[in-house]
C-alpha cells in the first residue's frame, strides 16, 4: 500500500497529503525531495540595538539559492543593506552593482542604481520599519557571481511617506560567499527579525 | 507538510532550448520556478529570448499569442520598458554570458497552466550580469492568451550560435491549496 | 530544520460574493497571500483589498500605496496615494474573456499591535480591454494595530471567480 495510504484510490497528486506515512515511505520521499518543506530554515535572528546582523553558517555548499525575510526592521538611517563574506572576509570595497525601482506614496519615483557601491540595497528609508524578501543566488559557487533579487516596503515618517523598492544586485566576483551581513546605512538597528532559508533542491 | 512542494529539478546540458516537460498538472494551480546560474556556452553577452509554454500534446507553443511587459533596471544606464501584445515567447529581461562573466538568475511564478479554461499568467523577477551591461535586473509579467492545458515550459535562445551552458539548475515547485 | 509554507486559510469562489476574507494571522511571522483567476460581475472595475482587525475589514482612509504599473500595450505608469479607504493596486478588470487577476502579496508586521501593517504585491492581470498589465509595489495601513487578515472585494459589484489562499512562512 503506497505511503501507508488507507483509502481505496491513490490520490491524483505528486505527493500525498493525507494518510499515514510509514518510516520507509518518509525516507523514500525525503530522498526524492518530496517530503518536508521546500524552504529549509537555516537560521533566525531577532535582534535589538545592534550595528549589523551576520549570518556566517549559511550552508552555501548545499543550496544554490537562498531566501531571506526581513521583518520589522527599525532604527535610524535604517536602510537595509547587504554585504557578503568571501572565505570569511567581508567584502567592503565599492564593487557591488545594483539596480532598483523605488517609488513613494507621495508620488516620487526613482531609479536607484550603481556600478560600484559598498553594499547591495534592499530598502531605502531614513526611519521607521522596513520589511523585505530577498533571493540570493550562487553564493557557494566559486565560478559564478553572487546575485540578489528583492522587494521591500517601508514606512518613512520623517518624510511623511511610505515606499517600495524592488530590483537586485550582484557581487561581480567569481568567489564563494560563505556569509551575509545585514546592515543599515549608518547607526543602529533598533530591532529586527531576519530569517535565512535554503531553497530546497535534490 | 509544506504547501510548497518540490516537483522537478533539471540540470542543463549544452543546448539552445531547455525544455522542462510534464511538470504542471491538476495537482497545483500555481507553480514557482527558480533558475540559478544560467550561463551561455560561449563567450558572448547575450539577451535570452525567454520562455515558451508546452501544451499537453507536448508541443511548444510558438504562436504569437504571448503578451509581456518587463521593466529593465540597468545598474549603469537608464531603465527601460519592453513590451509586446503579440509575441512568440514571454520575455523576462534575462541576460547571460559565459561562466565567469555573469549569469542569469530568475524566480518566476506561473498561474493556472494546466487549466484548459484559463489563460496562463506569469510573474517574474530576474538578476543578470554580462560583460556588456554589468548588472541588469528585471521585473516582468506575461500571459499566454490561449485556453490551452499547459504541462511544461521551455527556456530558449533563438540564436543557434549561443547555446546555454551545462550545469545550471532549474527547479520547479508547486504551491498547494488544500480546500 | 524544515521551514515551510503553511496554509492558514483558503476560499474558492464558485458563485458571486461581495467579498472574500482570509483571516488567521496570529504570529509575528511573514505571511503570503496568493490569488488566482479573480473576476468580477461588473465591467471596468478593479479588485481592492483591506486588512482585517478581529476579522472585520478596516475601511478607514489610512491606506498608502506606491507601485509601478507594467503594461504590455503602452507606456508603464507610476501610481501612488495616501489616505485611501483601501489598497488601490489592481487595474480595472472586466467581464470579458479571461479578464482576470492574479497576485502574490507578502504581509509584514500584521500581528504587531504597535506597528503598521505592510504589504508588498506583485500582480498580473488582464484588464477590461484584454490588455495584460500588473502593479508591482506595496502598501501600508497607517494605523498601529494588530491585523489578522485580508479582505478582497470589487470596486463595484461582486467577485465571481477566484481562489484566495493565505500562507504562513515559517
Amino acid at each position: 500500500m503506497p505511503y501507508g495510504y488507507l483509502g481505496q484510490n491513490t490520490p491524483n497528486q505528486t505527493v500525498s497529503n493525507s494518510g499515514v506515512f510509514d518510516i520507509s515511505s518518509a525516507a523514500d520521499l525525503t530522498k526524492q525531495g518530496k517530503f518536508g518543506g521546500s524552504l529549509e530554515l537555516i537560521e533566525e535572528q531577532t535582534v535589538s540595538s545592534v550595528s549589523f546582523i551576520d549570518f556566517t553558517s549559511i550552508q552555501e555548499n548545499k543550496y544554490d539559492v537562498h531566501y531571506m525575510t526581513v521583518n520589522a526592521y527599525t532604527g535610524s538611517n535604517i536602510n537595509i543593506r547587504l554585504r557578503f563574506y568571501e572565505s570569511g572576509v567581508l567584502e567592503t570595497a565599492n564593487v557591488y552593482q545594483q539596480a532598483h525601482q523605488w517609488g513613494a506614496s507621495t508620488g516620487t519615483f526613482l531609479e536607484i542604481k550603481d556600478t560600484g557601491d559598498g553594499e547591495i540595497e534592499v530598502a531605502n528609508t531614513t526611519s521607521d520599519p522596513s520589511s523585505a524578501y530577498v533571493y540570493l543566488y550562487n553564493l557557494g559557487n566559486s565560478s559564478k557571481y553572487s546575485f540578489t533579487t528583492s522587494h521591500s516596503f517601508n514606512d518613512d515618517s520623517d518624510d511623511n511617506r511610505s515606499a517600495f523598492m524592488f530590483g537586485g544586485g550582484v557581487l561581480p566576483q567569481a568567489s564563494v560567499v560563505d556569509g551575509i551581513r545585514v546592515m543599515p546605512l549608518s547607526g543602529t538597528i533598533t530591532s529586527a527579525t531576519v530569517k535565512l532559508y535554503g531553497v530546497k533542491q535534490l | 507538510m509544506s504547501a510548497l512542494r518540490l516537483i522537478n529539478e533539471t540540470t542543463t546540458t549544452v543546448a539552445n532550448t531547455i525544455s522542462i516537460t510534464d511538470v504542471f498538472s491538476a495537482d497545483f494551480d500555481i507553480y514557482k520556478i527558480v533558475i540559478s546560474g544560467l550561463n551561455q556556452d560561449t563567450n558572448v553577452a547575450n539577451e535570452i529570448n525567454g520562455i515558451r509554454l508546452i501544451n499537453s500534446s507536448g508541443n511548444v507553443i510558438t504562436a504569437s499569442d504571448y503578451d509581456y511587459a518587463v521593466l529593465g533596471m540597468n545598474s549603469g544606464s537608464s531603465f527601460d520598458e519592453t513590451r509586446s501584445t503579440s509575441a512568440s515567447n514571454i520575455f523576462m529581461g534575462q541576460r547571460a554570458d559565459q561562466v565567469g562573466d555573469g549569469s542569469n538568475n530568475t524566480v518566476f511564478y506561473i498561474f493556472n497552466p494546466f487549466d484548459s479554461s484559463s489563460y496562463t499568467f506569469t510573474l517574474s523577477q530576474s538578476a543578470s550580469s554580462d560583460s556588456a551591461f554589468d548588472n541588469i535586473n528585471a521585473k516582468g509579467i506575461g500571459v499566454l492568451h490561449q485556453t490551452s492545458s499547459i504541462t511544461g515550459f521551455q527556456i530558449y535562445d533563438s540564436d543557434s550560435a549561443r547555446p546555454f551552458e551545462s550545469g545550471s539548475k532549474i527547479i520547479t515547485y508547486g504551491l498547494r491549496v488544500d480546500s | 530544520m524544515a521551514g515551510k509554507l503553511v496554509q492558514v486559510a483558503t476560499n474558492t469562489v464558485s458563485s458571486a460574493v461581495a467579498s472574500v476574507t482570509l483571516t488567521g494571522i496570529d504570529s509575528d511571522d511573514v505571511y503570503m497571500c496568493v490569488i488566482s483567476n479573480v473576476g468580477g460581475s461588473v465591467d471596468n472595475q478593479a479588485v481592492r483589498s483591506r486588512f482585517t482587525v478581529s476579522g472585520t475589514a478596516d475601511s478607514s482612509s489610512n491606506y498608502d500605496r506606491a507601485q509601478k504599473v507594467l503594461r504590455s500595450n503602452t507606456t508603464f505608469s507610476n501610481s501612488s496615494g495616501t489616505g485611501d479607504p483601501a489598497t488601490y493596486n489592481f487595474t480595472a478588470g472586466g467581464t470579458g474573456t479571461q479578464e482576470n487577476a492574479n497576485a502574490i502579496y507578502f504581509m509584514y508586521n500584521f500581528n504587531n499591535a504597535s506597528e503598521y501593517s505592510f504589504c508588498t504585491w506583485e500582480i498580473v492581470e488582464r484588464d477590461n480591454n484584454g490588455n495584460c498589465n500588473g502593479s508591482q509595489g506595496g502598501g501600508v495601513l497607517t494605523v498601529a494595530q494588530a491585523c489578522d487578515g485580508i479582505q478582497f472585494f470589487m470596486n463595484s459589484g461582486n467577485i465571481t471567480s477566484g481562489t484566495f489562499t493565505l500562507y504562513k512562512v515559517i
